[in-house]
C-alpha cells in the first residue's frame, strides 16, 4: 500500500511538471501514457458500490439489488455517486416535474468496496442534489487517507476538448480500472449551463488528470424528445456538470451528517 | 313452495299436453326445466358460501400478505364448509360471507392437496345449526348433455348462479394428441392434484372465485366441486366428482387428514397394446420399495391382492391409482405382474405416503424464505436424502444476497454452524443477537456440489431513510415563458417570465406578486427565455442563487414595471425527503404529507395527514380498503396529523379491545371518506 502511495505520488509529479502534457500537446493516437497515468493518480479512487433499489408496490417493497461506481472525494470516506444509484424519480422519466410527489424508487444498504479488499463496506447517505444528479455517501467507520480525487483541482471543459472517463469493471470482470475517451460536443445554458458529450458516464477528466466534470445521463431531454420520425439527430442525452458546479455541491455535502433512518 | 310451484307445472303441462304441436312440446319442456333448476337452485345455492382468504405468500424471501376469494358448500349442520384445498392454501385467516350477506371467521379444518379440497368451518358468535347439502353419492346417471348448475362467487362476486351440460362426466386432462404419461406431470410440481378421479367435464360458465363452489344437478344434488375452467378459450370448466369429493371432505371432518399409501411406481393404461387386461406401470421410482423390489417400467399388473384390475383407457387409471393409495398403511400388498409372458409374485410393503410439501417460513435476519425439503422433493431434485430446508427466495440486499459466495434460490441449507437443519423450526430458533458482528457457517447443496458459505445476519432491516436533498433556492411560482417574439406578437412590453401559479405563503407572493405578472429581470439579469416552451431556465435562475439571498425582481403588471423584494426560501422537501414509515400492524407504508402533496391534491397549505404510499392487499389496510395515495385525516377518535399521531392514534384505538370497527377518514380525491378497520384482522 506504502508503495502505491510513493508511486502515486511520483507519477502526480511527473504529470505536473509536463510529461502528461506533451501527450496533450500531440495529435493523441496512442492513449497509452494517458490511461497509465490516470490509473496510477485516480484509479484506487474509483470504487465499486452495491445498493439495494426499493419501490413500493401494492404496499410492499419490490426490490432489486444493483451497483455503480463511486469516486472517493475525500481521504476520510466521502464518495459521489450518480443520483439514480440513489433514487429514480419516475415521474422525470415521464415527462413530470421531477422531485415533487411521483412515484420515486429509493436505494437503501449502500455497500463499498475499496481497491484490493474483500470486505463490502456499509455506506450511509449523506445528501443529493436532484438538479445535478448527484449523491454523496460516506463510508461507515472509513479507513483513513484514502486515495481520492480532489475536485477542487479541477479544469474547465471546453467544447472540443477530448475527455477520458474512468470506471470499475464488477466482480465477474475482475474488478478492474478501464477507461474511455469522450469529447465534448457543444454547450447550452438552456435550462443550465452543461456541455453535450459523448462518451461514458461517470467523473470525467482531462488528459492531465484534472476532472472536467460529471457524466451522467439526462433522462429529461430523453423524455423531452418530441421528434418521432428519429430526425431530430443533434439531441444528445449524455451531458457533462462542470467541475465547479460538482465541487461547490460537494463542499456543501462534506458538511452534512450522514442521513438518519425515521423512527 | 316447491309443492304449489309443483301443482302449477302439472297444470301448464296437463293445457299443453291438450294442445299437441311440436312447439308446444318444446315450450312445455323448456319450463320443466326452468321449474327444475328453481328446485335445485333452491336446494343448494342457500348454503353456497364465498370464501376470503388472506394468504401468506413468500416473495423476494419476504412474506406477502394477499387476498384471494372462492367459493364452498356447507356441507353439515356445524357449519362444516368444502371447498378446493387452492382456496385455503397459504390461507393466515378465513371469512365466510354466506348467502344472507352474513360474514364469520372460520378456521382450517383439514387440507388435502392430493385430491385438491379442503375443509373449514364457520365459527358463529354462539353456537347455532347450519343448513347444509349433501353430496351425491354415485354419479351413474350423469351423462353428457344433463344440465347442470355452477354456484359461487365468479370475481367475487357472491350469489351467482350459471348453466351448462356436462360434456364428459369423466374427462382426464390429457387431449387426443398427448401422452397420457404426462398427465401426472403437469399436476404440480411439488403438489400434484387430482391423481385419483377423474373430472366432469362441464359448459356452466365459471371463473376465478368459482373455485371450490358446487356443480348441481336438477334435481339438486351436488354432483361435483368445481376446481378448474379457461379463462381462455371457451367455457371449459372441469369439477372434482361429487362421490369422491364428499368422500375427501368427510374424512377430512373425522381425520384432518387424507392418509395414503405410497409403493413408488405409476400406471398407466393399456390403450395402444395388444393387451386387454391388467395395468401398466409406467414408471418406476429411483431407490424406491417398487425399485428396490424389481419392479420395471413396462411391467403388467395383472392382479392386486388376488383381484384382477384393469385399466383399457387413461380414465381408468386415477381409480386404480386411488385404489392403491387407499390400502391399509402397513399392510402388505400382492401384485401379479406379468413380463415376457411370465407371471410372478411382488410383495410390497404399504409405506404412508409421504408429505409433498414441506412448510414454509421466512428468516428476516439472513435474508432467506424456505421451505422443508420432503422425500417427494428430494427426489425430483436428484437429492440423496431429504435432510434440509430449500432456500425458495432471496431478498435483494439482504444478508444471503452479499454472503460469501451468495446464497441463490434451490440451494438446500444443510448446516448452520454445524447444526443439521431439517424443519423450519430449527431455522427460527437461532437467536441472532441484535448488531452481533457474528457470522455464520451455511453448508449448502448446489447441483450437486457442497459448498460453504459465510453470512452475516442482519438485525437493522428495512431501516428507511428519507432522502434528503441540499437545498435549493425557491421562488413559489409556476410561470410560462414569454419570448421576445412572442412579447412582440402579443404586445406585451418585454419578453420574461409570466406567472401563472402562485403558491399561497410562497416568497414571491409575500412579496406581493400576482399571478398574470410578468418577471422580466432577476438581480438586473435579464429572464430572457430562449424559447416559448421551457420554463425550466427561470427555475434555475432561481436555483443559481443561495437559499436566503435578499434578490429583487422586475416584473411588469398590466403595463406598469414594478419591483419585487424577496428572499429566497429553500425549495419544499420532494416527496422522496419526506418522512415514511412501514406501519408492520397495517401492512402499509405511511409517509408524511408534503407540500407537493397539498398541491396536487387542491388541500390548504395548512392540511395536516399523512399519505399512503402503499397498502399490501391482504393487510389489515387492505382489507379496510385504504388506497395508495389515500390521506389518513383520522383514525378511530384521534386526528391524524403526522406519522407518529397515526401510530399513536392505531395503538390507542386497539387498547380499547373491543371488536368494534374503528373508523378511518381519508381524503381520497375530492370527497372524504370513511372506511372501517376490522381489529379481527390485527389479530389474525
Amino acid at each position: 500500500m506504502v508503495t502505491k502511495i510513493i508511486l502515486i505520488a511520483v507519477c502526480s509529479v511527473a504529470m505536473s511538471t509536463g510529461l502528461i502534457a506533451n501527450v496533450q500537446a500531440q495529435n493523441i493516437s496512442d492513449y497509452r501514457p494517458i490511461y497509465k497515468s490516470m490509473v496510477l493518480k485516480h484509479g484506487n479512487a474509483i470504487v465499486t458500490v452495491k445498493f439495494v433499489m426499493a419501490i413500493n408496490s401494492a404496499g410492499k417493497e419490490q426490490r432489486i439489488e444493483d451497483r455503480t461506481q463511486a469516486v472517493l472525494v475525500s481521504s476520510d470516506g466521502l464518495l459521489l455517486v450518480p443520483d439514480r444509484a440513489v433514487s429514480f424519480d419516475f415521474s422525470a422519466m415521464a415527462g413530470g416535474k421531477q422531485g415533487e410527489a411521483g412515484m420515486v424508487a429509493k436505494s437503501s444498504e449502500f455497500r463499498v468496496r475499496l481497491v484490493d479488499s474483500e470486505d463490502w463496506l456499509t455506506a450511509d447517505l449523506v445528501t443529493r442534489d436532484a438538479a445535478l444528479g448527484l449523491a454523496w455517501l460516506r463510508i461507515r467507520n472509513s479507513p483513513k487517507n484514502l486515495t481520492f480525487v480532489d475536485l477542487s483541482l479541477g479544469g474547465k471543459p471546453e467544447p472540443g476538448m477530448e475527455f477520458f472517463t474512468l470506471l470499475r469493471t464488477n466482480d465477474e470482470s475482475g474488478s478492474v480500472p478501464i477507461w474511455r475517451p469522450g469529447l465534448i460536443m457543444g454547450e447550452t445554458r438552456v435550462p443550465k449551463l452543461t456541455y453535450l458529450v459523448d462518451g461514458l458516464p461517470g467523473l470525467a477528466f482531462d488528459t492531465t488528470g484534472k476532472p472536467l466534470g460529471y457524466v451522467d445521463v439526462n433522462f429529461a431531454t430523453i423524455a423531452s424528445a418530441k421528434s418521432t420520425m428519429g430526425l431530430d439527430m443533434a439531441n444528445t442525452n449524455l451531458q457533462l456538470t462542470p467541475i465547479d458546479k460538482v465541487a461547490y455541491a460537494t463542499g456543501q455535502a462534506s458538511k452534512l451528517p450522514v442521513a438518519v433512518a425515521a423512527k | 313452495m316447491f309443492l304449489s310451484k309443483s301443482l302449477l307445472s302439472f297444470a301448464i303441462s296437463f293445457f299443453l299436453l291438450l294442445a299437441i304441436t311440436n312447439s308446444n312440446a318444446q315450450t312445455m319442456e323448456r319450463s320443466s326445466d326452468a321449474q327444475r333448476i328453481s328446485k335445485a337452485r333452491d336446494a343448494v345455492l342457500p348454503v353456497v358460501v364465498s370464501i376470503l382468504t388472506v394468504r401468506q405468500d413468500y416473495q423476494q424471501g419476504e412474506p406477502v400478505l394477499s387476498v384471494s376469494s372462492g367459493s364452498g358448500t356447507v356441507i353439515s349442520a356445524q357449519g362444516h364448509i368444502a371447498t378446493n384445498a387452492h382456496v385455503t392454501q397459504n390461507g393466515k385467516s378465513f371469512r365466510i360471507v354466506f348467502f344472507d350477506g352474513r360474514e364469520l371467521p372460520a378456521k382450517l379444518i383439514g387440507t388435502d392437496t392430493a385430491s385438491d379440497l379442503a375443509v373449514l368451518q364457520a365459527i358463529p358468535p354462539t353456537p347455532e345449526t347450519f343448513a347444509f347439502a349433501r353430496f351425491a353419492e354415485n354419479l351413474d346417471d350423469l351423462t353428457p348433455g344433463d344440465t347442470v348448475l355452477a354456484m359461487g362467487a365468479p370475481w367475487g362476486l357472491s350469489n351467482s348462479m350459471s348453466a351448462g351440460v356436462v360434456n364428459n362426466p369423466r374427462r382426464l386432462l390429457v387431449s387426443l394428441f398427448d401422452d397420457e404419461a404426462d398427465y401426472e406431470d403437469r399436476l404440480g410440481v411439488d403438489e400434484p392434484t387430482g391423481r385419483y378421479y377423474a373430472w366432469i367435464q362441464h359448459d356452466a360458465a365459471i371463473a376465478p372465485g368459482n373455485s371450490g363452489g358446487p356443480l348441481v344437478d336438477l334435481n339438486g344434488r351436488i354432483v361435483g366441486v368445481n376446481t378448474r375452467g379457461m379463462i381462455m378459450g371457451g367455457d371449459l370448466a372441469f369439477a372434482i366428482p361429487g362421490p369422491d369429493a364428499g368422500d375427501v371432505v368427510q374424512r377430512l371432518i373425522a381425520n384432518g387428514e387424507i392418509k395414503r399409501v405410497a409403493l413408488g411406481f405409476r400406471l398407466r393404461s393399456l390403450k395402444g397394446t395388444r393387451y386387454t387386461d391388467g395395468v401398466l406401470i409406467n414408471a418406476v421410482e429411483r431407490r424406491s420399495q417398487a425399485d428396490k423390489a424389481g419392479l420395471l417400467a413396462g411391467d403388467r399388473i395383472v392382479s392386486l391382492n388376488g383381484d384382477q384390475v384393469t385399466a383399457r383407457q387413461p380414465v381408468d387409471v386415477p381409480a386404480l391409482q386411488r385404489r392403491i393409495a387407499e390400502l391399509p398403511i402397513g399392510s402388505q400388498v400382492v401384485f401379479k405382474i406379468e413380463r415376457n409372458a411370465k407371471v410372478s409374485e411382488v410383495k410390497l410393503k404399504a409405506d404412508p405416503q409421504p408429505k409433498s410439501r414441506g412448510d414454509d417460513f421466512a428468516s428476516s435476519p439472513f435474508g432467506i424464505s424456505v421451505t422443508e425439503l420432503t422425500q417427494p422433493m428430494g427426489r425430483r431434485r436428484h437429492l440423496d436424502d431429504d435432510a434440509g430446508l430449500l432456500i425458495t427466495g432471496i431478498r435483494p440486499g439482504g444478508a444471503a444476497a452479499i454472503a460469501r459466495p451468495k446464497l441463490q434460490a434451490g440451494d438446500i441449507i444443510r448446516k448452520i454452524d454445524n447444526q443439521v437443519l431439517n424443519e423450519t423450526s430449527q431455522l427460527a430458533s437461532i437467536v441472532v443477537p441484535v448488531n452481533a458482528e457474528k457470522y455464520y457457517l451455511f453448508e449448502i447443496e448446489r447441483d450437486d456440489e457442497k459448498m460453504l458459505a459465510l453470512l452475516k445476519p442482519e438485525s437493522n432491516d428495512k431501516v428507511r431513510v428519507p432522502l434528503p436533498e441540499l437545498p435549493k433556492s425557491w421562488s413559489g411560482v409556476e410561470v410560462q415563458a414569454i419570448s421576445s417574439s412572442l412579447a412582440k406578437d402579443m404586445k406585451l412590453a418585454s419578453p420574461g417570465y409570466r406567472i401563472t401559479r402562485l403558491y399561497p405563503n410562497s416568497p414571491l407572493a409575500k412579496a406581493g406578486a400576482k399571478t398574470g405578472d410578468l418577471l422580466v429581470s432577476l438581480q438586473g439579469q435579464k429572464l430572457k427565455p430562449a424559447n416559448d416552451s421551457a420554463s425550466e431556465p427561470f427555475h434555475q435562475a432561481v436555483r443559481d442563487v443561495v437559499p436566503e439571498t435578499e434578490v429583487k425582481f422586475e416584473a411588469i403588471r398590466n403595463g406598469q414595471p414594478i419591483s419585487l423584494k424577496l428572499s429566497f426560501a429553500p425549495s419544499p422537501i420532494s416527496s422522496a425527503g419526506l418522512k415514511t414509515l412501514n406501519l408492520s400492524k397495517l401492512r402499509a407504508e405511511i409517509r408524511e404529507l408534503g407540500f407537493y402533496d397539498r398541491v396536487n391534491e387542491h388541500l390548504s397549505v395548512d392540511q395536516n395527514g399523512v399519505i399512503l404510499d402503499g397498502v399490501e392487499s391482504g393487510g389489515p389496510g387492505g382489507l379496510a380498503h385504504l388506497n395508495r395515495s389515500d390521506i389518513i385525516i383520522r383514525l378511530g377518535k384521534t386526528d391524524v396529523v403526522n406519522v407518529e399521531t397515526l401510530r399513536k392514534a392505531l395503538d390507542l384505538a386497539l387498547s380499547a379491545k373491543s371488536n368494534a370497527l374503528i373508523p378511518i377518514i381519508v381524503i381520497r380525491g375530492s370527497e372524504n371518506r370513511v372506511l372501517y378497520l376490522d381489529p379481527y384482522w390485527l389479530d389474525n
